[in-house]
């Protein structure tokens, strides 16, 4: 269940995206919120968004159950800041309730937080051009 | 600070002008100072470059005089990291083999010190490409 998620990120990006995947796929956005500090930036909702606004957008989005996949294509990292580029593909549902297939690349900026453990900062997925 | 203020990102903005000064003058110490001490520079597509070497590779790229002219595209600010997409330019009139002009789409990674100073922390001018 969602609840026994475990949160924390080490310093393999694999993990990472594994946490994020699963966290994502919980559906339960207050625990995927989690691994964002509380002044994030988030892309994820198609909107630019921080705080409070961040939390209910994405609490909003993952309730409709969207699936995703990720993988790490390449992570570049100082001793406190980290970029991951990683290629996704989200599984979700249009306006009109139509399966959509959403497929990009994503840059996130995770840094350690006070306490030295690993927290996204910023989230900025493209897309890719539509085949 | 609330991420993404204008304040934020004039402060920003101005960095990366500072910047584009400084490395057109071919200061290299003057480049080396707007970086943190660890940070990682990505010159080739996917190769990343740290500490001495990326120091060592800086002061021999500006020796040959590089003009570089860049536009942030995109910028996402909180009170102490950024991520911005950078559209590049740069000519090197004085090139060994003749004038050579090189161009990309960089996402850079920033960080405030507790001096309250933004440095680049992932200078990654090849943005998501890795190859």
């Amino acid at each position: 269940m969602s609840a026994t998620i475990d949160l924390s990120l080490t310093d393999d990006p694999d993990q990472q995206n594994d946490v994020f995947t699963e966290a994502f796929n919980s559906g339960d956005g207050s625990i995927f919120d989690q691994l964002y500090r509380a002044d994030a930036i988030s892309n994820l909702t198609g909107k630019t968004l921080t705080g409070p606004a961040r939390t209910e957008a994405i609490k909003e989005f993952l309730a409709t159950k969207p699936k995703l996949t990720a993988t790490v294509l390449k992570t570049f990292r100082t001793a406190d800041t980290m970029l991951l580029i990683v290629d996704f593909s989200v599984e979700t549902v249009g306006p009109d309730g139509e399966p959509v297939k959403l497929d990009g690349t994503c840059t996130d900026v995770l840094v350690h937080d006070e306490n030295g453990k690993w927290v996204m900062a910023i989230d900025r997925p493209v897309m890719k051009p539509a085949a | 600070m609330v991420s993404n203020s204008d304040d934020l990102k004039k402060e920003i903005f101005a960095h990366v002008e500072h910047y584009i000064r400084e490395f057109n003058s071919g200061d290299a110490a003057a480049v080396d100072r707007l970086y943190t001490d660890d940070a990682v520079s990505v010159w080739e597509p996917g190769k990343a470059a740290t500490g001495a070497e990326r120091r060592a590779g800086q002061a021999a790229y500006l020796a040959q005089k590089p003009v570089m002219k860049a536009e942030v595209i995109e910028s996402y600010v909180t009170s102490d990291t950024a991520l911005l997409a950078v559209d590049w330019t740069i000519d090197i009139p004085g090139a060994p083999g003749g004038p050579q002009r090189q161009q990309g789409t960089g996402v850079d990674v920033l960080r405030r010190g507790k001096d309250g100073k933004w440095r680049f922390a992932i200078d990654n001018p090849y943005g998501t490409d890795l190859t």
